[in-house]
């Protein structure tokens, strides 16, 4: 017997601790949700004003003692090779709109629109996460604590889903939605889908564990106590669960923030007026923007570190969540 | 060097002990785990290394291999020489040059230890062709010649895969595979412990032949007394990381000075249960059997026959008396007390308290269930790690609507915790935070806190270490004599049998081929089967 007794969050709290990855990770995912609830009220401008298209990002330079930014301005000279008109801060006083990852080719500031879009792509990705959880877990725990035909039938519909080739059906719905449809109802319907085609290998994973689970000789005891079906799944069955749904829902998370904006980028994001990182890179999808404005890729920068976040923080629960 | 040159094989007075350790002390993240351990095997000798477990036995056997597990760090100072030559302070390179060549080990979990994917003979010529440049048709002729060595002649073997040999042949297996470059040492780190009771005399019989034939020195590691007073020459008792004791054996079990020898010899079961008055009957099984459906058969093809564990199994069991069910693991003990306690289905008449008990589903089940508990086999499945001991405790309480209150319920638990020799501020304190026998004593506390007539205990004390064994016995009679609760007790252990039981039943393949008092079973049994096994178990400990 150990000094004192523990609770569970304790001891979980303290063995997360260990992994200083997760610690980093955890640090970057408060960030990212106080951008997802702050980031209009940090974006420095608008995320609708118009400002110089293309406009690469602004220098940061330490003029008569105090930090200022340049934007640099056109020379006149032209690339040799691209044709493009070169840019130097060479002579250009301080001065003029903060660009700190320049804007898109509606002159947009990249940085307020990826502030901005946090809340879209992170709140997204949350609601799938959300839908997918509950159905994984209903289908997965009925299949594997029911058995027999429920089971089989089950079985078969999660390999049909899993067996779902997406990525063409992604392709088709771009075409298949009606173009008159609007922003909200174009969201609702992605949502919708993300979530349909989602939930299938959580539902695999529950129903393997809920099988096991169901085989403890712990089970066996509540049993041969006179326990009912619920009592046995709220009491013994769920809460062996639960840390395997945290971990679950943590990974699954960035995967489908990575999967909205690799969408963007085929075009099929979010339809304006709404802003998702997704959408932002649908104006990288043209090689041409990048090769002579690479700056509009900074929103990959704000998926890599929900990803990074997401997936260094479920590492470290998964290592955490089993103390015993 | 010295390596590369076996020992003089004829006994010179001069040869050094095949190993000689000394001041060994091993760490675990800074923290000492062995201390100061000293041993010395001569050739042809066993010496046997005893204690509970988390004594340091093990670690200090993988210590000697250059095995130890990762974060176990070796104190400095140590001195660990096999033949003469020291071997503390070798690289991973030249240990591994003897390993498996001069000293070799033999494990504990024979399926483990045996790579799935590969046939035997292809495993026995792996680990010849690592110490020796044979061409392979002579290194499959030296396999088939050491399978012969250790009892398995055919070499149709050499072709089979791991999982269809018995856990005894695999046993062979992995000595047959020790043996492989005649090592002058032999470690046997629990070598029967995974094995059924008849297996055990068997292989430890081919050890100490072997070990004669060859001449080897041999480390045996156990916690079986019974064994280790056979089968060694010399003993020494670890507690705690130290070797508290040590000397020849003979003289060593005639008259231990340390009060932890003492407290280990004294713990070996060997009293017998008192026989019992005749009592009216509880429980009565007619005709059980138990098939378990076979696996679903292949498109369009005919299902398979569904496989019979237990057939025809009749016993009856008297209010207040112990019966024992015996019998070699895959019997069918298990599956008979589950198929009693309704868990499995089963087709036959059980009878409780003159009722019929079978063929109600669980709901219709479950007023009785309060009556009749059960304890399951391993103390660490059996405890929902989530729940706190109240919780655990209380959790048949409420399902049966016993005690009125929360507070009265409160007083329950703490009377069951009592009644199973827990103490009672441990109600706030998870599984995961006590003992193999505190948690199997939980177990116990949960099935007495609905106050059953009858109690179904499976292998409760297989997986404890003997002292903890021997206050789980003491326990269990003293409720069978405050009490009047009845037992059926499954066990693979006769030692603990006739400690406990006044009637014994003994299974094989499925069936119950004999059963009657305790004393006419253990003094005259009348089927080979029961005489095989009372021979094993008390033959050992004789």
């Amino acid at each position: 017997m150990t000094a004192a007794p523990q609770s569970y969050p304790r001891l979980v709290w303290q063995r997360f601790c260990r992994s200083g990855l997760g610690l980093f990770g955890l640090v970057l995912l408060v960030l990212l949700a106080l951008c997802a609830v702050a980031g209009p009220a940090l974006a420095p401008h608008d995320p609708d004003r118009r400002f110089a298209p293309f406009a690469p990002p602004s220098r940061l330079v330490i003029a008569d003692g105090r930090l200022a930014h340049v934007n640099p301005a056109p020379t006149g000279r032209f690339d040799p090779v691209t044709l493009e008109p070169l840019r130097s801060t060479a002579g250009v006083a301080p001065g003029g709109p903060l660009h700190l990852l320049g804007t898109d080719r509606f002159g947009r500031d990249i940085l307020s629109r990826a502030l901005v879009a946090a809340r879209l792509s992170l709140g997204l990705a949350l609601v799938v996460v959300m839908l997918t959880t509950l159905t994984g877990l209903l289908v997965g725990a009925t299949a594997g604590y029911r058995g027999g035909a429920i089971d089989r039938w089950l079985c078969r519909l999660i390999d049909l889903v899993l067996a779902f080739p997406q990525l063409p059906f992604y392709l088709a719905l771009g075409a298949i939605i009606p173009i008159t449809l609007g922003a909200t109802g174009f969201l609702l319907i992605l949502v919708a889908i993300m979530a349909a085609l989602g939930w299938a290998g959580l539902a695999r994973e529950v129903r393997a564990r809920t099988m096991s689970l169901a085989r403890m000789d712990y089970v066996r005891a509540a049993i041969a106590l006179g326990a009912s079906d619920s009592r046995i799944v709220l009491r013994h069955i769920a809460p062996n669960l639960a840390s395997h749904l945290l971990v679950s829902i943590t990974l699954n998370l960035p995967a489908v923030v990575l999967l909205e904006s690799f969408l963007g980028f085929l075009g099929l994001a979010v339809k304006p007026p709404l802003i998702s990182w997704g959408l932002m890179l649908q104006d990288a999808a043209s090689f041409a923007a990048i090769g002579t404005s690479p700056w509009i890729l900074a929103p990959v920068g704000f998926v890599f570190a929900t990803v990074l976040a997401f997936n260094a923080v479920g590492d470290a629960l998964r290592d955490a969540v089993d103390p015993y | 060097m010295l390596l590369g040159m076996r020992c003089v094989t004829p006994l010179i007075p001069t040869e050094p002990p095949v190993l000689d350790v000394a001041g060994l002390g091993l760490r675990f993240g800074g923290k000492p785990v062995v201390e100061g351990v000293s041993l010395r095997i001569a050739r042809g000798e066993t010496l046997a290394l005893v204690g509970e477990s988390g004594s340091g036995k093990s670690l200090t056997a993988r210590a000697i291999m250059g095995l130890l597990p990762r974060g176990c760090t070796r104190a400095p100072g140590a001195r660990i020489q096999l033949c003469g030559s020291d071997i503390a302070a070798l690289p991973e390179r030249r240990l591994r040059s003897l390993r498996g060549n001069r000293m070799a080990m033999v494990f504990q979990e024979p399926m483990s230890a045996l790579n799935p994917m590969h046939s035997i003979g292809a495993q026995l010529v792996e680990a010849i062709g690592v110490h020796q440049r044979l061409p392979h048709a002579a290194a499959l002729a030296r396999a088939a010649a050491l399978l012969a060595e250790v009892g398995l002649p055919d070499p149709a073997l050499l072709a089979r895969h791991p999982h269809a040999l018995s856990g005894g042949q695999r046993q062979r297996v992995m000595i047959a595979m020790a043996l492989a470059n005649q090592p002058d040492l032999l470690i046997a780190d629990e070598p029967t412990t995974a094995l059924d009771v008849v297996v055990q005399a068997q292989i430890l019989a081919l050890l100490k032949d072997l070990q004669a034939r060859h001449a080897m020195a041999m480390l045996l590691i156990s916690h079986d007394l019974g064994l280790v007073r056979r089968h060694a020459d010399s003993v020494a008792v670890m507690q705690a990381g130290r070797i508290v004791e040590g000397g020849e054996t003979a003289s060593l079990f005639a008259a231990p000075r340390h009060p932890y020898t003492q407290m280990l010899l004294a713990a070996e079961p060997v009293a017998r249960a008192a026989p019992l008055p005749p009592a009216p009957e509880l429980l009565a099984v007619d005709g059980l059997a138990v098939r378990y459906p076979a696996p679903p058969a292949g498109w369009r093809r005919r299902p398979a026959l569904p496989t019979t564990v237990v057939a025809d199994a009749s016993l009856a069991v008297q209010r207040g008396e112990a019966v024992g069910i015996v019998g070699e693991s895959g019997s069918g003990k298990t599956s008979l007390g589950l198929a009693i306690m309704r868990l499995i289905n089963s087709t036959g008449a059980i009878r409780f308290d003159g009722q019929r008990i079978d063929g109600l589903d669980r709901p219709a089940m479950r007023p009785w269930r309060p009556r009749m508990q059960i304890v399951l086999q391993d103390p660490h499945a059996s405890l929902n790690p989530r729940l706190s001991v109240q919780q655990l405790v209380e959790e048949g309480l409420i399902i049966n609507g016993l005690g009125a209150s929360a507070a009265e319920r409160l007083q329950l638990v703490r009377a069951a915790l009592a009644d199973a020799g827990l103490p009672g501020d441990i109600l706030n304190r998870f599984p995961h935070e006590f003992s193999g026998g505190q948690r199997q004593r939980l177990g116990i506390a949960r099935a007495l806190a609905v106050q059953p007539d009858f109690l179904l205990l499976d292998e409760p004390t297989s997986a404890l270490d003997l002292s903890v064994q021997a206050q789980i016995i003491d326990l269990l009679r003293g409720l069978q004599a405050s009490r009047g609760l009845s037992f059926l007790f499954i066990s693979h252990d006769l030692k603990v049998v006739r400690a406990l039981c006044q009637r014994i039943i003994v299974m094989q393949a499925g069936r119950i081929v004999e059963a009657g008092p305790a004393a006419a079973i253990l003094d005259a049994p009348q089927t080979a089967y029961a005489q095989q096994l009372v021979r094993a178990a008390f033959s050992l400990a004789a």
